[in-house]
């Protein structure tokens, strides 16, 4: 690939989504919605036909040929001391995020055309949108660190904006604020990482320029020792802005709450695109997770942590989308839990098939709320599926995804990163990893079909349900094409599939140039499907064990899951039911003292202290002057009286010194 | 010695001039007052545009920092004193700034119209004259002339305009800087007596220091002081009120919240960088060592002016004491770049100078618009104007977000060199700056979503409008500079770049001629 | 001149100096404080000649004769404002003056 064609995709790929997005923003409005419906998706459609282009003319490269940076502008050069460059990066991993970015997103698009149709704001609602794709696309295309965190931040003030998009929802308002506040520390964190790394790296030439060019900084990565606490710490910070985007522990909490935005809003950011963002991050900056492995157990500890911890608390919860969001939150812990043993690609992989199936449940979700009139509690659900069959067949090939049932797309990419880290990892500890990976099967399949049985099967808890009627179809063909992928992905992405003169090489295959050739550091071979068998077989048949049991639970309702329930210790669903009291913790641990010590610097500080000695100065100053005051009596006499009794002090004075 | 056509002295020439001939048109002919206003502050801009065009082809003298178009006339020889005037890389972009925010008060006076224009118009203009005369000059006599000048105008300006609060809070300002000033002047007569009679920058900057202390404590041994020292603290107490640093802020909330916009825009966009300019250009260079002595005492008040002025603006109700402590806050950043004595800080703290001078003239705008149309300036009696004000909404944001340091607009391309800056210098201050980011996050967005989402407010008033045509042109241009300069700082960075390699070797090395004897620091132990 | 004189001249001019300022301070009427003024005046010039003569110099003469035009000066326009004054306010008590105080 050449350096001008490559420019030509990052300007083109960039520039339609950003047009749009201002197109909508100056020239939209709720009469010109025909206008802002082909603004919106259109350009992200346009993107995604460019990104496709892309991927055909890179593999047609060899495969050593095939990532390719260019540079924009300069953004900042200091002469002798700092160069800092605009660059954009196309290779085999960007290629992939573009593509799931750009084609799960137009189809998300697609469906909000149907979704907002009745919203005043929809010009508002599409610009932001596609700022977000934009945003995004910016984000998996840096090159460069400033690039990167440029890319990082408007990513989170585009979810921002759409988590807050209804704008007179106290709630609402607040979750965008909570999510915008936790990313700006993932970006602070990014950004001392970056100065860590900028000023550890050895420059090229043996200069002292700083260089925060990444392809410069995986080049010279040897100028980072295995273990060493620089790169230690480098990863820290690094997780720690994955952790914030990605919502880990314990920078989570921020995304149930997002679901505050619109459907596809979650749909997009919140499942498919955004929040993968982190496994992206970790992936990319591998060449440094390598060579910290004390960071590389904690990602993993950290990443299968959350995703049970977030399994759990999916059991209990009865709002539509926060089920999902914790699902999410749940899956893209076995992400970070993959990049963290060093299984890239298959982390990579998951990424794609969940943005497809995540993607797939949250617009059916969406379609489910459409026709319960903004109704998101599952309580009131049930029998659904009799109204809402395509609806219901969609979100039954989605969950089956998601549950890791064979041969749908998340069963390779769940059984490949499981059978991944058991393998490869050190010993016990993966061993233990490994098995709570598999009761996370378990639960996954529970919480997947407890979901599925209580909104789609069974009699209806109220008479809403009864009157509910199918989505339009435009909000229809998405899931279609959506359920469609979550079916076959697998296949697609997994074995050679015939692509013209081409052959789409496996997966793993076509990313590892990205993950090999780079780093000269320990870096274990990718199993394929066939490796992992029994650890395969281990996990399917948990899968099955949960989804089993969830059927048995809220279908067949024997046991009910009531009397189940009340078996568990209390403690175990309360914790459940409150999230595991992360709300409170951060309420109590962080804001409460940190408004405490703002309100002490306004009542006491400032007044006392700061404006204190200020205004003591002028007190003292106004205090001498009402002393002496009545001595300014305006009466000649007197001070012609005070001036001969001082001059007669000053002659005493005067004669008794100098006599004496 | 002067080479060419006084360009610079014509930057101060056109001000005055706009201001006699304000000062000559009666007071009825109010559009006589403004054109001849807007013509000055235009001329000036065009003027100081066409420096910075040419500034590379200019001839440059001097050291340890070179000067273009300089001009040396001899003003009082008796006792040294000379009109000299010069520009190099860190005054070009004062300057520029300086021309920006004048003009822009200036018209956001005409957009919002103003009582009493003669008055107005007359002292802007000839406040643009001090500030450029301060920023120009190169003999410290006449620096100090402008710099006590420059209260002058501002005297009659603040204590004129403004709501019922201004008598007092004008009170405070100049009581406040007044006399901190006088010691300032103590110190200039002092550098005058070491560099042998002048009071020339170079001939100060190249003089030999004694470094011997003034006050020994009886008994102990221990030195003090030196009277360089001394002189170094009259300079950057000076300096740290002006900022101003945390804890010489006070005077600033109740200025800020007592002027109308159209002289925040200059106050808070020029006057109170000034003090960071003096950092730069004579507490650094003219000090080097002491410079480095008191580092650590600098390094903690900019970052206590960070933390503090965060906490204050997230406490706070009136919107535009928020932006006022908001402003502290982001100066507590530009001085941690140029406390923090690295090339890379010091390139931050000029960009962020442009781009705090353009962010919080905007902020201040957008309040003062704000309240004209609610009537108020309690935060908490505004909320959802969004849904009336879309306009408002979206200029707002951008505003905000630059406020905040959002990665693409231009408050993080400064404070992100800035922060680089420092972490050269010491990790702990970048991570402390980077947690003033994170309140900066919070309270930004507590102030913009407060009055923005939520509810209309129930007591709001009815038929609130969108910004008009011409506030918006105001906003728009504002609005589109910081996304510039966010994309490309380097327009800042080229210019400065000589520039900002002379001050920071001025700052680290003792000027060649001096011979150096060791300087005891406080409390060092003679044995 | 003798020292005896000498002395003598000077007590005589404390005493003159004296009695002038407490006329000053006592006296209401702007016309008897302006007396008692010149009374000071002409007590300072009787200290100067006779210093003048005892340290054998023509300084102190010089300055007497200063301070009698000065005097004269004050007097002239003393007196002006007196006449203005009293046609003002119609009294010349000079207690009762203080307008400009307040």
């Amino acid at each position: 690939m050449s350096q001008g064609f490559v420019t030509t995709v990052v300007l083109l790929v960039l520039g339609f989504p950003l047009i749009g997005s201002l197109i909508n923003a100056a020239f939209g409005s709720a009469k010109r919605r025909g206008l802002v419906n082909i603004v919106g998706t259109v350009s992200i459609g346009a993107a995604f036909v460019v990104s496709a282009v892309a991927l055909i003319v890179m593999l047609t490269a060899a495969s050593s040929h095939r990532a390719v940076t260019v540079t924009l502008w300069n953004w900042y050069v200091v002469g002798g001391s700092l160069s800092v460059a605009f660059q954009a990066t196309l290779d085999q991993l960007s290629i992939i995020m573009l593509l799931v970015v750009t084609g799960v997103g137009f189809l998300i698009h697609v469906y909000s055309v149907g979704y907002m149709e009745h919203d005043e704001g929809v010009a508002r609602f599409f610009a932001y949108m596609n700022f977000f794709v934009f945003s995004m696309l910016f984000l998996v295309l840096a090159a460069d660190l400033v690039f990167l965190i440029i890319g990082w931040a408007l990513v989170a003030v585009s979810s921002y904006f759409l988590i807050g998009f209804w704008y007179e929802r106290p709630s609402a308002v607040a979750a965008a604020r909570k999510a915008f506040i936790t990313q700006v520390i993932g970006d602070v964190a990014l950004v001392i990482a970056a100065f860590l790394i900028v000023t550890n790296v050895m420059s090229p030439i043996g200069t002292h320029i700083y260089s925060l060019s990444m392809p410069t900084i995986f080049h010279n990565v040897a100028s980072f020792q295995y273990g060493s606490s620089t790169v230690t710490w480098i990863c820290l910070l690094l997780a720690i802005g994955a952790f914030a985007k990605s919502a880990q522990f314990p920078l989570h909490t921020w995304l149930p709450d997002a679901m505050e935005g619109p459907t596809p809003v979650s749909a997009l950011i919140h499942a498919a695109t955004m929040v993968t963002a982190g496994v992206y991050l970790i992936a990319r900056f591998h060449p440094l997770f390598d060579r910290a492995p004390i960071i590389q157990g904690l990602v993993a500890c950290v990443g299968i942590g959350t995703s049970f911890m977030a399994g759990i608390i999916a059991l209990s919860q009865v709002d539509i989308k926060r089920v999902i969001a914790y699902s999410t939150m749940s899956q893209i812990g076995l992400m970070i839990y993959a990049v963290g043993m060093g299984a890239y690609a298959a982390g990579m992989y998951h990424l794609v098939t969940h943005a497809f199936f995540k993607a797939l449940l949250f617009l059916g979700a969406g379609n489910v709320i459409h026709a319960m009139h903004d109704e998101q509690d599952i309580r009131v659900m049930g029998g659904l599926g009799k109204r809402l069959k395509i609806t219901e067949k969609s979100f039954l090939i989605g969950s089956l995804a998601l549950s890791g049932i064979p041969l749908f797309a998340g069963w390779f990419s769940k059984e490949n990163l499981l059978g991944y880290g058991v393998l490869n990892g050190p010993g016990h500890v993966a061993l233990l990893l490994y098995i709570i990976g598999v009761c996370i099967n378990v639960l996954t399949g529970l919480y997947a079909f407890r979901l599925w049985a209580i909104v789609f099967k069974g009699e209806p808890q109220t008479a809403r349900p009864a009157a509910a009627h199918e989505a339009p179809r435009i909000m229809l063909v998405p899931v279609v094409i959506l359920a469609a992928l979550s079916a076959i992905a697998g296949f697609f992405l997994w074995w050679p599939v015939a692509f013209g003169s081409v052959r789409v090489q496996d997966f793993t295959q076509f990313l590892s140039p990205v993950f090999t050739s780079i780093t000269s550091g320990p870096l274990a071979h990718e199993p394929g499907v066939a490796s992992g068998w029994i650890g395969m077989l281990v996990g399917t048949a948990m899968s099955l064990i949960g989804v089993g049991g969830a059927l048995r639970l809220w279908l067949r309702r024997e046991p009910d899951a009531e009397t189940v329930a009340s078996r568990i210790p209390r403690f175990i669903t309360q914790l459940s039911m409150h999230k595991f009291y992360f709300d409170e913790l951060y309420d109590a641990a962080i804001v409460r003292p940190l408004r405490a010590v703002a309100k002490w610097c306004r009542k006491l500080i400032e007044p006392e202290i700061m404006d204190g000695w200020v205004e003591g100065v002028g007190i003292g100053v106004d205090d001498l002057g009402n002393t002496l005051q009545p001595f300014q009596s305006g009466l000649i006499r007197d001070y012609i009286a005070y001036m001969v009794f001082f001059a007669l002090l000053f002659v005493i004075i005067i004669v008794g010194v100098v006599v004496r | 010695m002067t080479t060419g056509f006084s360009w610079l002295t014509l930057v101060l020439l056109v001000p005055i001039l706009g201001a006699v001939a304000i000062l000559c048109t009666p007071r009825r002919e109010a559009w006589l007052i403004k054109t001849f206003a807007l013509i000055a502050a235009l001329a000036t801009g065009f003027l100081v545009l066409g420096l910075l065009l040419n500034y590379s082809q200019a001839a440059a003298t001097g050291s340890p920092i070179s000067f273009k178009y300089a001009e040396n006339v001899q003003w009082l020889p008796q006792i040294g004193a000379s009109y000299r005037l010069g520009l190099d890389g860190l005054s070009a972009w004062f300057l520029a700034l300086n021309a920006v925010v004048f003009l822009l008060g200036v018209v956001v006076a005409l957009v919002r119209g103003v009582d009493r224009p003669k008055l107005f118009f007359g002292l802007l203009i000839l406040t643009e004259a001090a500030t450029a005369g301060v920023i120009l000059s190169t003999d410290l006599l006449l620096f100090y002339l402008f710099w006590e000048g420059m209260l002058l105008p501002l005297y009659f300006l603040l204590s004129s305009f403004g709501n019922e609060k201004r008598q007092r809070a004008t009170v405070k300002f100049i009581g406040y800087t007044v006399a901190w000033y006088l010691l300032m002047l103590l110190a200039i007569i002092y550098l005058h007596t070491q560099a042998g009679g002048s009071f020339s920058y170079d001939a100060i900057a190249a003089r030999q220091t004694t470094g011997q202390s003034i006050i020994t404590v009886p008994g102990f041994g221990w030195k003090l002081l030196t009277p360089d020292q001394f002189a170094f603290l009259a300079f950057a107490l000076a300096f740290a009120i002006k900022v101003p640093l945390v804890p010489f802020h006070t005077w600033l909330p109740d200025l800020y919240e007592s002027l109308p916009a159209s002289g925040l825009t200059f106050f808070a966009g020029i006057v109170s960088k000034l003090g960071i300019y003096g950092f730069i250009r004579y507490a650094m260079t003219l000090f080097p060592k002491e410079m480095h002595d008191f580092q650590g005492l600098l390094l903690a008040l900019a970052l206590l002016s960070i933390l503090y002025g965060a906490f204050m603006a997230l406490q706070e109700v009136d919107i535009k004491r928020i932006v006022a402590y908001s402003s502290i806050s982001h100066l507590g950043f530009i001085s941690l770049g140029v406390f923090a004595l690295t090339v890379i800080g010091l390139h931050g703290a000029i960009l962020q100078v442009i781009n705090h001078g353009i962010i919080i003239a905007a902020l201040f705008i957008i309040m003062e618009l704000i309240e004209v149309r609610t009537g108020t300036r309690d935060r908490s009696l505004m909320s959802g104007l969004e849904k009336a004000m879309p306009w408002m909404y979206f200029l707002f944001m951008i505003t905000a977000l630059a406020a905040l340091g959002m990665p693409g607009l231009n408050g993080f391309a400064g404070e992100f060199m800035i922060m680089l800056g420092a972490f050269e210098a010491s990790w702990v201050l970048a991570v402390i700056a980077g947690i003033g980011v994170v309140l900066a996050g919070w309270y930004m967005l507590r102030l913009h979503q407060g009055l923005m989402h939520d509810p209309l407010h129930k007591g709001t008033k009815e038929g609130m409008t969108d910004l008009r045509l011409r506030e918006r042109w105001v906003l728009i241009p504002l609005c589109a500079a910081m996304v510039a300069l966010g994309l490309f700082p380097n327009i800042v960075g080229q210019l400065d770049q000589g520039s900002v390699q002379q001050y920071m070797a001025a700052s680290h090395t003792q000027p060649a001629s001096a011979i150096t004897q060791p300087t005891p620091l406080t409390h060092e132990v003679h044995a | 001149m003798s020292t005896g004189d000498f002395q003598f001249l000077l007590f005589l001019g404390t005493l003159l100096f004296m009695i002038g300022a407490t006329g000053v301070l006592i006296r209401r009427n702007p016309l008897v404080i302006f007396m008692s003024i010149e009374l000071m005046l002409n007590s300072v010039n009787l200290v100067l000649v006779a210093y003048g003569r005892a340290l054998n110099s023509l300084a102190g003469q010089v300055f007497a004769f200063m301070v009698i035009v000065v005097a004269a000066a004050e007097v002239v326009v003393g007196l002006a404002m007196v006449t203005r004054v009293f046609r003002a306010e119609h009294t010349l008590d000079v207690d009762r003056l203080d307008e400009m105080k307040d």
